[in-house]
């Protein structure tokens, strides 16, 4: 089914950004994790300073409601915010919006790679001119991919349930395990598409373009959908129209948030993005078999 | 052996191959001579089957080059026109893969890079052209395969590993190899090849044999005189004159080897500066061939 040959040719022609890729997303963890558990320490305040807030307000019969309404707040984000866990809010954003992005270089680089970058510049030709079958080749890529980034979130699923138990223990480890899967599964369907485009296109330009501006619209339009988005609303810091770019962005489909709150939305999205790349990676696959290679 | 039928591939604005038709036997070197963008390397990408016909057919030993191609290239060796080497692997590594792909053995590499004087264990971006290009051909012959697709297989050669590389194409058509390759350098063809085909703009113009040339019995020679008036008298004289030129007092003369006695005594007569035979070659051909056409044009 694969082609040893060829694969330990992409093996060496992609290990050198594979290993950054993963080292700097496990680098991120530490920092991340190390920042979380101070937050934890530092939180603990002193109930002796609220108390003359409190009698004052009962003194005057006014609430911190009233106070609320009269300044334009909805009372509401107080209940979102006295049950708020810090930990939590911080994974919420830090998986989809920070570690996310090295897997997004990571593919639009690689995928381009695969074929693009090869029958640009002609050096696919030598392997065209073998024996290997085109349908080899192309599962042969696939394969590499896949097992890549299967690799590369076991290392970082490995180095994050490890600093989650020495030093933030404020998420369990199923949670944790989700929440790299999740990452895993949206890399995967990002990487169907670069694989895709990388079939489609003989030059790496354009090949690039579609795949990097995916990514890149994937990426600002989560950002930019954080302010629309439930949690920033509940906090009192959301624009609703924003919501706009959650739907435009596939990383809405890596839902953080029903991992952390214990709904079950995230499962039905985990499978469409499996279907996503399940579709991507035949198309790029079949495509590459059909279509003429000017090498 | 290899076969090519009515195969067109348009790629519009007058690029591409248009109805082309030719055939090469099996044991038969056969040349392809063009200038650039005539259509050589669309043919050879066909016969390949990097890309599919628009109309017509190309096949190999019977078989179809575009749906059989995994089965035809378990015989064929190819050596592409541009040379872009895969990246992140030295020479070595190179060689090892095409190995491993072409389930070539280590003896006949090891000759092949003796006869190029090639040391592939050297990094492919620091290679110089000729390196590359040596590194390709041994890629081509190292599984010893019945058919070769050669694509402009000296170009960025010196001059020395031109000739070992032509010294390679006899002996492996000796060996009973069927080879096809392209060219725009005549010596090529003109040493090597068994038959030919000038393409231009994507059509096949004509089909020759080479050994017509090489055993041909009709030389041209050309004599410049001292004095115009052996100049004009020589015009006279009944011998077959092609070309004259009246400032320079010269002439050009075609002659069957069977009248050169006669040639010799009737120049005797004249006093003459100098005279020399122009060999008639291939390339005289092709180039009075294309002029002759971009005259009709």
């Amino acid at each position: 089914m694969i082609s040893i040959p060829l694969l330990k040719q992409t093996i060496k022609s992609n290990w050198g950004l594979w290993l950054v890729a993963t080292l700097t997303v496990s680098l991120l963890y530490i920092v991340i994790k190390f920042a979380v558990g101070s937050i934890a320490v530092s939180s603990e305040t002193d109930p002796n300073i609220l108390v003359p807030y409190i009698i004052a307000l009962e003194t005057s019969g006014l609430t911190i409601e009233g106070l609320f309404i009269s300044i334009g707040i909805n009372p509401e984000i107080l209940t979102g915010l006295a049950t708020m866990d810090g930990n939590v809010l911080v994974s919420i954003i830090f998986y989809p919006v920070v570690a996310v992005l090295l897997p997004l270089v990571y593919v639009v680089i690689v995928g381009n790679k695969l074929f693009a970058s090869q029958i640009d510049n002609g050096s696919m030709a030598f392997i065209l001119s073998t024996p290997i079958k085109r349908s080899k080749i192309a599962i042969t890529q696939m394969v590499f991919l896949i097992a890549s980034l299967i690799a590369m979130f076991l290392v970082t699923s490995v180095v994050d349930v490890t600093l989650t138990l020495i030093i933030d223990n404020s998420l369990a480890v199923d949670k944790i395990l989700l929440l790299n899967l999740g990452l895993l599964l949206f890399s995967l369907a990002m990487g169907s598409l670069t694989y895709m485009f990388s079939s489609i296109f003989n030059y790496s330009k354009y090949s690039l373009s579609f795949g990097g501006g995916f990514a890149l619209l994937f990426f600002i339009s989560k950002i930019l959908g954080l302010f629309g988005s439930d949690l920033f609303m509940n906090m009192g810091v959301g624009i609703e129209p924003m919501d706009f770019f959650n739907k435009i962005t596939m990383i809405s489909l890596y839902n953080t948030e029903s991992i952390l709150d214990n709904s079950t939305d995230y499962i039905m999205q985990f499978i469409a993005l499996i279907v996503i790349s399940s579709i991507c990676y035949s198309v790029g696959a079949i495509w590459l078999t059909k279509k003429d290679i000017p090498v | 052996m290899i076969k090519v039928q009515n195969l067109t591939k348009d790629f519009g604005f007058g690029r591409g191959v248009f109805d082309i038709s030719f055939e090469v036997e099996k044991g038969e070197v056969y040349g392809f001579l063009g200038p650039n963008g005539a259509g050589k390397t669309t043919t050879m990408r066909m016969l390949m089957g990097f890309s599919q016909p628009d109309s017509g057919e190309a096949t190999i030993d019977g078989k179809n080059c575009w749906n059989e191609y995994s089965e035809i290239l378990e015989d064929v060796g190819y050596l592409p026109g541009e040379i872009s080497l895969p990246d992140a692997l030295n020479g070595l590594e190179f060689i090892e893969m095409m190995k491993n792909l072409k389930h070539a053995d280590d003896k006949r590499i090891n000759y092949l890079l003796d006869l190029f004087e090639l040391d592939p264990n050297q990094n492919t971006k620091r290679m110089s052209i000729g390196d590359k290009r040596k590194l390709a051909i041994v890629s081509a012959f190292m599984a010893d395969s019945k058919i070769l697709i050669l694509d402009e297989p000296t170009s960025g050669l010196d001059p020395l590993m031109q000739s070992k590389f032509i010294e390679l194409i006899k002996s492996e058509k000796k060996r009973g190899k069927t080879i096809l390759l392209s060219t725009h350098i005549f010596q090529e063809i003109d040493n090597s090849c068994d038959r030919l085909s000038i393409i231009k703009d994507g059509k096949i113009v004509t089909t020759i044999e080479t050994k017509e040339f090489r055993n041909n019995e009709n030389k041209v020679f050309q004599v410049e005189f001292l004095h115009d008036e052996d100049f004009e008298l020589f015009l006279t004289s009944k011998l077959d004159i092609v070309h004259s030129n009246k400032k320079k007092r010269k002439i050009k003369i075609a002659i069957n080897d069977k009248e050169i006695n006669h040639f010799v005594s009737v120049v005797s007569k004249y006093k003459i500066k100098y005279f020399s035979e122009s060999k008639y070659t291939l390339e005289d051909y092709f180039l009075s061939y294309y002029r002759a056409r971009e005259d009709t044009q």
